[in-house]
Formats: structure tokens, sequence, C-alpha cells
């Protein structure tokens, strides 16, 4: 007899149980006493779609740089300063150099106040009108300043303290 | 055709869930003794056994999402199932009479069954005493129905692995079972 096929069967007869009638059904109760929130519930399409609606926000958070929203404030392209205000073209420029592309294209708008920007417009277009160097001062007249001695009373030597 | 894909994602979360529950349902019918089998093997308590299968057939259940399939199901139940077995029996080495039970025939008389719980006795005492991986491969290969190829699946080993550790762990059997022989 060959002693590996006697070990088989006894191991086999060792695991040959079965487990109880009743625990089918307990297995059943329980999982169905599980709370409903199991993960597999979630539908895997509406996960997907909320991924990438906040992979597409973080995306947009990181590369869109932030704008002012003041109702009072415009942005006045440089064309437009340009021609209120020309600078001479034969000026040496003492502006500092342009490092990079952002540097570059954050000094290319440049953001003035609403008021200013009209306050300049009126000023280039002789609405209004600088007032006449008559009034002001030639000359600052300081008159001399006058000093007077302070003089001491005169106290008796016992009479101190 | 891409319209048709797309509209098939729009399966009902209802309908998605009764075909998962039916789906459970026949693994649970396919693979509850297995797992009370599993369990058994290590702690040899009924109802301990049937206590630690229940367990691992509810996480299988919260897992079966990625279980679908049924070798993995499978190989992940008597994972988990052995894992939970092993530490609930570290639990319970508190106790000092392990109660052993053995599947006797009905037709045995009080001397054969004395003499079998005895020779059950030892057999358990000598699988215990194996290393763990020789014992795993040994007991799946036991539970009734599993050739070489079924446990390698079970276990995700090559088969040439499980029957090399199922020939070394029935040579350590034979050395300490005597009464084989």
């Amino acid at each position: 007899m060959d002693p590996l096929n006697d070990l088989d069967r006894e191991l086999m007869t060792a695991l040959r149980v079965e487990p109880s009638a009743g625990f089918a059904p307990r297995v059943r109760a329980r999982i169905a006493s599980e709370p409903a929130a199991a993960r597999w519930r979630v539908p895997r399409l509406a996960l997907v779609t909320g991924g990438l609606a906040l992979s597409a926000l973080a995306v947009n958070l990181m590369f869109v740089p932030p704008r002012s929203s003041g109702s009072d404030r415009a942005v006045l392209p440089h064309q437009s300063l340009a021609f209120i205000a020309p600078l001479p073209a034969a000026a040496p420029s003492i502006s500092p150099r342009i490092e990079s592309r952002s540097e570059a294209r954050v000094l290319s708008d440049v953001q003035v106040s609403r008021s200013e920007m009209l306050a300049l417009q009126r000023l280039f277009s002789g609405e209004i009108v600088a007032p006449p160097a008559g009034d002001v001062p030639v000359e600052v007249v300081i008159p001399p300043i006058a000093l007077d001695a302070i003089t001491l009373p005169a106290i008796p030597e016992g009479e101190r303290q | 055709m891409t319209r048709m894909r797309a509209e098939s994602l729009w399966v009902p979360i209802a309908a998605v869930d009764d075909e998962l529950e039916r789906e459970f349902e026949a693994r649970l019918a396919d693979c509850s003794t297995l797992a009370f089998r599993v369990a058994f093997s290590v702690l040899r308590h009924r109802e301990d056994a049937e206590d630690v299968a229940q367990d691992a057939l509810v996480r299988a259940h919260r897992s079966f999402h990625k279980l679908r399939n049924r070798d993995r199901f499978r190989a992940w139940l008597v994972r988990t199932t052995w894992r939970l077995a092993l530490d609930h029996r570290r639990g319970e080495e508190r106790r000092l009479v392990r109660q052993f039970e053995h599947q006797l025939s009905a037709t045995t008389g009080a001397d054969e069954t004395a003499e079998a719980r005895e020779r059950a006795n030892h057999l358990w005492s000598a699988i215990d005493a194996l290393p763990e991986k020789l014992r795993m491969p040994l007991v799946m290969f036991s539970i009734a129905g599993h050739d070489v190829a079924e446990v390698a699946r079970l276990l995700r080993l090559p088969e040439g692995t499980v029957k090399s550790r199922l020939f070394h762990a029935r040579r350590q059997l034979q050395e300490r079972l005597q009464w084989i022989r």
C-alpha cells in the first residue's frame, strides 16, 4: 500500500467537513445588515467625471494669472498710453532690462485707475490748463530770527535748596 | 459604435447593483464551504471556523467590485480566510483545551471512533508543525476537488513550486506519522 495515498486519504477525510446548515443564511443576513454605502455602489462613471472636473479646475487655477476685478480699474494697453504721452525716440532707455517673458507680459499691460486715465486724457487733450506761472511766488522771503538773551534773577547764597 | 459604447456606460445604478448581487450570490454558493474548510484547517473548531469564514465572506462582499473574476475571487478568499484564521488562532492561544473535531463515518463503532480521533489528533499535530509555506499548499490540495493546478491558482504560485512544496510537506509528515506506514 502506498503510504502517500494513505496520507492523502487521511488528509482529505480530516478536511471533509461541512459548515452547519445555518451558516449560509447567517452570512447572507450579516451582509444584508451591512451599511448600504458599499464602495462598489458608487457608479464608476461619476467618479471619472468628478476626477476630470477637479483636474481641469486645478490646471486652470495653476496656469491662469489672477486679474484684478475692481470696478474702478481699467486695463490701458501700452499703445494707448503711448498715444497719450509719446516718449521721445532719442531718449536713452533707463528702464531695467526685462529678463523673462512672464515679466514682459506683466509690464506690457499698464494698469491705471479709471479716474487717473480720464485725467491724463483731459490733460493731454487740453481740457485742463495748467495754472499760470505768475501765481507761483518767485522767491520765498524768510524774516531774520531775533534771539533775546536769557537773564537769570539773582538769588542769595543761603536761600538755595 | 462610440455612441452605443457611451450609452452602455449609463446603466442605471440599481441594475448594476442587482447584477453584482446576483454574481456575489453565485460566488457565495460556490465558495462558502471552501472558506469554512480553510478556516477549519487552521482552527479545527467548527464555530470559530464559521465565524472566521463569515468575516472573510463579508469582506469579500465589500470588495466584490474588484473580485468579479471567479479565480481571482477564490484566490483572494482563500488567502484572506487563512490570514484571518491565523489571527483568530493567535488570539485564542489562551485556550488550553482545543476541541479537535473529525468527521467520522456514521457506521464506525466506538473503538474505531476513539482510534480515528487519536489518528486525527496526531495528523493535525503533524500538520501544525509544518512550516507555513508547506502547510498551506498541503491543506489546499487536500480540500476536496483541488488539484495542483487549482492550488497554484489559489495561492498564485507556479505549479512546479506547488509540486515541490507538496513533496516536502508529505515527506515531513511521513517522518512524523509513523502510524501511516
